[in-house]
C-alpha cells in the first residue's frame, strides 16, 4: 500500500436484521442469520434459492443495491440508507478518522519452574512452555459525526433496537418499556476504506452500540456519537470487490443538518400539553446500554447480549432573558419546583418534559411564549427529539453572562406495568419520501403521540 | 419591539436622547451644544457630540435563533481648543457621557422600555490636535432571528452559486420602494453607479477547502456585501435612512440557513459601518460579512 492519507479514508455503515446466530458461520447456503464474517474475515453468503436470489449474508453489506424493500425485511437482510426502493446509501461523515480497537485480551500466567525471564511460546505444535496466552476478543469502535436523518436512523436502530420503526415517511427511535429482547435486533457493520484497490481495508463485523449521545451548543450543530462493541475486527477487506462483488458504497447522505440556531425548544411539566418555549446555548444526551459477551472458550464472542439502558443529559439556558416565565428569578423557581411535589417533599416526582423541534418551518412561538405540543412532522427532514425527564441538578455559571444548567435523567414515564405514557426519549424525523425511504426496519407503528 | 432589543438605527437615536436628556442646567452635560448622529457638517456649534455607527457581532445563536447581539457605536465630542482648559473641558465631557450611558445600562427607548442587556466601554482617548475625545461602547441586545431551511444539501456548489442566491435574494429587495434600495451588483462597487444609490455589491471575498469529515470536504466562502449611500447632506436622516436600509439586508442575510440547500450552512458574522470617499462623493459604505459552508463529496 502506498503511502495512507488519513484523509483519504472513508467510512461507511451498515445493518443486519437480527438476532443473528452467533455461533453460525456457515456460507454458500440458505442460512439467514449466520454472522457477516466467519472468524478469518470472509463475508459469509447465503440467498434463497430463488430467481432472482435474495441474499442475507454479509456480502451483502455495502452493496449499493438491494431487491425491492416495501416494508419489513427478512432476517438476515442487509438496511442500509434508502434512495429508492432498492438503492441505499451507506457513507458516513465520521470526523477525527477513528480506528477499530481489535480488544483482544491477553492473559499472563506466571509460572513458577525457575526461569528468570518470562516465556512465549514458538508457535510450533507441541511448543506450549508460554506464559502468555491470548484470550477472547471483542473489538469495539468509537465514531462521531453529523447527523442526517438517515443516517441518525440508521445508526441509532444498533442502540434503540426494538424502539426503532419506521411507517411510510415517520421514523421513530424510542425507548420501550418492555419486550427487549437481550439477543440484538439490528447488528452493524462498520467499514473503514483505506484504499479502493487492496485488500486493506477494515471492517468492525456484527457489532452493536452500547452507548449513544448527542449534543450542540451554539457553535457545533447537533452531533452523535457512539461506541460499539462487535464479533470480529476484519482487516482484509477489499473495498473494490467486497460488495457482492462490487465496491463497497461510501455515498453520504444529502440531507440537512441540526443547527442549535434552527432549533425551536420547549419545557413542560407533568402531563400538561402546554409547553414553554425556552433558549437552549447547549443540549447533550447520553445513553449507555448495558452489553456483555459469552465466549464459550471460543476466541470470538458467541452471542452478544444487551441489557439494561440509562439515560442522562443536561441543557444550558441563559439565565437573562425576559417576560414572567424566563426573567431570572421566575425561571430559578420554576424549574427548581419541576420534578417536585411541593406538597410532600419527599413525595412522588413528576418529570419534566425536554422537547427540541427542528422543522423547516420553525415552530410558532417566542420565547418564553406558551405553545401546545406539536402533533406531528410537517416537513420531510425535520427532526423532533423529546425527553422525560426528573432534573438531578441545577447549577449556574458562565463566563462573560451567567447560564443555568440542568442536568436530568431520562426515564419512562409508566401508567401501568407496561403502558408507557411518555418515552424517555423518542426521537422523530420525517423522510424525504413514504415508498422510496423504507429501511426496511421490523417496528411498523410509529405513532408520534407521546 | 420587545425589551432588550433594538436596531443600530435605534441605539443612536436612543442614546442621543439619553445623552440630550443631560445637557440641561445643572447637568453634566451642561454646555453641550449640539448632540448629532453621523458625519458633521461644514460649521458647527462646539462643543458637541456626535455618534457614529462602528459594528455589529453576531455570537454564534442558541436555539429558537437568540442571539446576544453586539453592537458598537463610537461617541466623539469636539470642542474648539483655544487655551489648555479647554482641551480639559473636551476630557470632562467625555466623562460625562460614558456616566451617562454607564449609569444607565439599558439605552430605554422613547417609552421607557429597556433595549440593551449591558454596555461595555473602550478607554477615552484624547486627540489635543483636533479638539477631540472619543470612546467606544458596545452594547449588547437579544435578538431572535429565525431561518428558512431546505431539506437536502448539494454537493460541491460553485461559489457563483451560492454567490448567485444572495445576489438574488437582496436584488428581489429592489422593488419594495420602503426598502430604500436601488441596485444590487455582483461586481466591486464602480464610482459610475453613483447616479443609483442607494445600491448594494455581493463579491466572494475568500474560499477555502476546510476539511472535517471523512468522504466530505466542508469549503468555506465568505462574501462581503457593501451598501452605499450618499451622503447627500449632512443630517441626521441621511444616516437613519441608510441604517434603515442596512436593516433590511440584514434581515434577508439572516434569514437563509442555506441557500435553498446550496450551503451546509450561513451566517452572517458581522457588520461593519463606515464612509468611503468615492470620486469626491462621500458614502456611507456599511460591510456585511456572510460565511458560508458548503458540501464536497469525495
Amino acid at each position: 500500500m502506498a503511502i495512507h492519507a488519513l484523509w483519504d479514508d472513508q467510512y461507511a455503515f451498515s445493518v443486519r436484521k437480527g438476532p443473528l446466530d452467533w455461533t453460525d458461520q456457515t456460507t454458500g447456503g440458505t442460512a439467514t442469520d449466520a454472522v457477516s464474517h466467519q472468524d478469518d474475515g470472509d463475508a459469509t453468503q447465503h440467498d434463497d434459492g430463488a430467481t432472482p436470489p435474495v441474499e442475507f449474508g454479509g456480502d451483502q453489506h455495502f452493496a449499493a443495491t438491494r431487491p425491492a424493500v416495501t416494508g419489513s425485511v427478512a432476517l438476515g437482510r442487509v438496511i442500509g440508507m434508502p434512495t429508492s426502493t432498492t438503492a441505499v446509501n451507506f457513507g458516513m461523515p465520521v470526523t477525527g478518522n477513528p480506528d477499530f480497537a481489535s480488544g483482544v485480551e491477553i492473559i499472563e500466567t506466571p509460572v513458577a519452574d525457575g526461569q528468570v525471564v518470562g516465556r512465549v511460546g514458538g508457535g510450533a505444535a507441541g511448543n506450549d512452555q508460554s506464559n502468555i496466552f491470548r484470550g477472547g476478543s471483542s473489538p469495539t469502535f468509537s465514531m462521531e459525526f453529523v447527523p442526517t436523518v438517515q443516517s441518525l436512523m440508521l445508526v441509532g436502530s444498533t442502540f434503540f433496537q426494538e424502539g426503532t420503526a419506521q411507517e411510510a415517511d415517520k421514523l421513530q427511535l424510542r425507548t420501550v418499556a418492555a419486550g427487549q429482547v437481550s439477543d440484538p435486533l439490528y447488528v452493524a457493520s462498520v467499514l473503514r476504506k483505506m484504499s479502493t484497490s487492496a485488500a486493506d481495508s477494515r471492517i468492525l463485523s456484527d457489532c452493536v452500540a452500547n452507548s449513544f449521545s448527542l449534543s450542540a451548543d451554539r457553535s457545533t450543530p447537533l452531533t452523535c456519537s457512539a461506541d460499539f462493541t462487535g464479533r470480529v475486527l476484519v482487516t482484509d477487506y477489499n473495498a473494490s470487490t467486497g460488495a457482492a462483488g462490487s465496491a463497497a458504497d461510501t455515498t453520504i447522505d444529502i440531507g440537512r443538518n441540526y443547527a442549535l440556531h434552527d432549533c425551536k425548544a420547549a419545557i413542560s411539566e407533568g402531563t400538561a400539553a402546554t409547553q414553554y418555549v425556552i433558549p437552549v446555548d447547549a443540549f447533550s444526551l447520553n445513553g449507555s446500554m448495558e452489553t456483555g459477551y459469552t465466549f464459550y472458550n471460543q476466541t470470538t464472542p458467541q452471542s452478544i447480549l444487551t441489557g439494561p439502558q440509562s439515560w442522562e443529559g443536561s441543557i444550558t439556558i441563559p439565565l437573562a432573558g425576559r417576560g414572567s416565565q424566563l426573567s431570572n428569578i421566575a425561571m430559578s423557581r420554576i424549574l427548581s419546583q419541576l420534578g417536585s411535589n411541593s406538597a410532600s417533599p419527599s413525595g412522588t416526582v413528576t418529570p419534566i418534559h425536554i422537547s427540541l423541534y427542528w422543522s423547516a418551518t420553525p415552530n410558532a412561538g417566542d420565547i418564553g411564549a406558551a405553545i401546545t405540543q406539536p402533533s406531528s412532522l410537517a416537513a420531510v427532514r425535520d427532526l423532533h427529539i423529546r425527553l422525560c425527564c426528573v432534573i438531578t441538578d441545577i447549577s449556574v455559571g458562565g463566563d462573560s453572562e451567567a447560564t443555568q444548567t440542568l442536568s436530568f435523567r431520562c426515564l419512562n414515564q409508566m401508567t401501568s406495568v407496561s403502558d408507557v405514557a411518555r418515552n424517555a426519549v423518542s426521537i422523530d424525523m420525517k423522510a424525504d419520501h413514504a415508498a422510496n425511504n423504507m429501511f426496511g426496519f421490523t417496528g411498523a407503528s410509529a405513532t408520534y403521540g407521546m | 419591539m420587545a425589551d432588550y432589543q433594538t436596531t443600530m438605527s435605534a441605539l443612536v437615536t436612543n442614546v442621543k436622547s439619553l445623552l440630550s436628556s443631560k445637557t440641561g442646567s445643572g447637568l453634566a452635560l451642561e454646555g453641550i451644544r449640539q448632540i448629532k448622529r453621523g458625519i458633521l457638517p461644514q460649521n458647527n456649534q462646539f462643543p458637541l457630540i456626535t455618534l457614529i455607527p462602528d459594528r455589529e457581532v453576531f455570537p454564534p445563536f442558541s436555539s429558537s435563533g437568540l442571539v446576544r447581539t453586539q453592537r458598537t457605536i463610537s461617541v466623539f465630542i469636539f470642542g474648539q481648543i483655544h487655551r489648555q482648559d479647554d482641551a480639559f473641558n473636551v476630557q470632562k465631557y467625555a466623562d460625562a457621557a460614558m456616566e451617562t450611558l454607564r449609569d444607565n445600562q439599558t439605552i430605554p427607548d422613547s417609552e421607557g422600555n429597556p433595549t440593551v442587556i449591558a454596555i461595555e466601554f473602550t478607554p477615552i482617548t484624547i486627540d489635543d490636535s483636533r479638539g477631540g475625545a472619543t470612546f467606544s461602547a458596545t452594547c449588547i441586545s437579544e435578538e431572535t432571528l429565525s431561518r428558512t431551511t431546505s431539506s437536502t444539501i448539494d454537493n460541491n456548489p460553485t461559489s457563483k452559486e451560492v454567490l448567485d442566491k444572495i445576489y438574488t435574494k437582496l436584488n428581489n429587495l429592489v422593488p419594495t420602494a420602503s426598502n430604500k434600495i436601488r441596485a444590487v451588483f455582483r461586481e466591486e462597487w464602480d464610482a459610475s453607479w453613483t447616479r443609483l444609490l442607494p445600491s448594494v455589491t455581493c463579491q466572494l471575498t475568500s474560499h477555502e477547502q476546510a476539511s472535517r469529515a471523512s468522504g466530505r470536504d466542508h469549503p468555506e466562502m465568505s462574501f462581503d456585501i457593501n451598501l452605499y449611500s450618499k451622503v447627500a447632506s449632512a443630517a441626521d436622516a441621511t444616516l437613519l435612512n441608510h441604517l434603515d436600509a442596512a436593516e433590511v439586508i440584514k434581515a434577508a442575510l439572516t434569514s437563509e440557513a442555506n441557500w435553498d440547500g446550496k450551503c451546509h450552512d450561513s451566517a452572517l458574522t458581522s457588520i461593519n459601518y463606515g464612509q468611503r470617499l468615492e470620486s469626491n462623493e462621500l458614502l456611507y459604505q456599511t460591510t456585511f460579512d456572510v460565511l458560508t459552508t458548503t458540501r464536497h463529496n469525495k
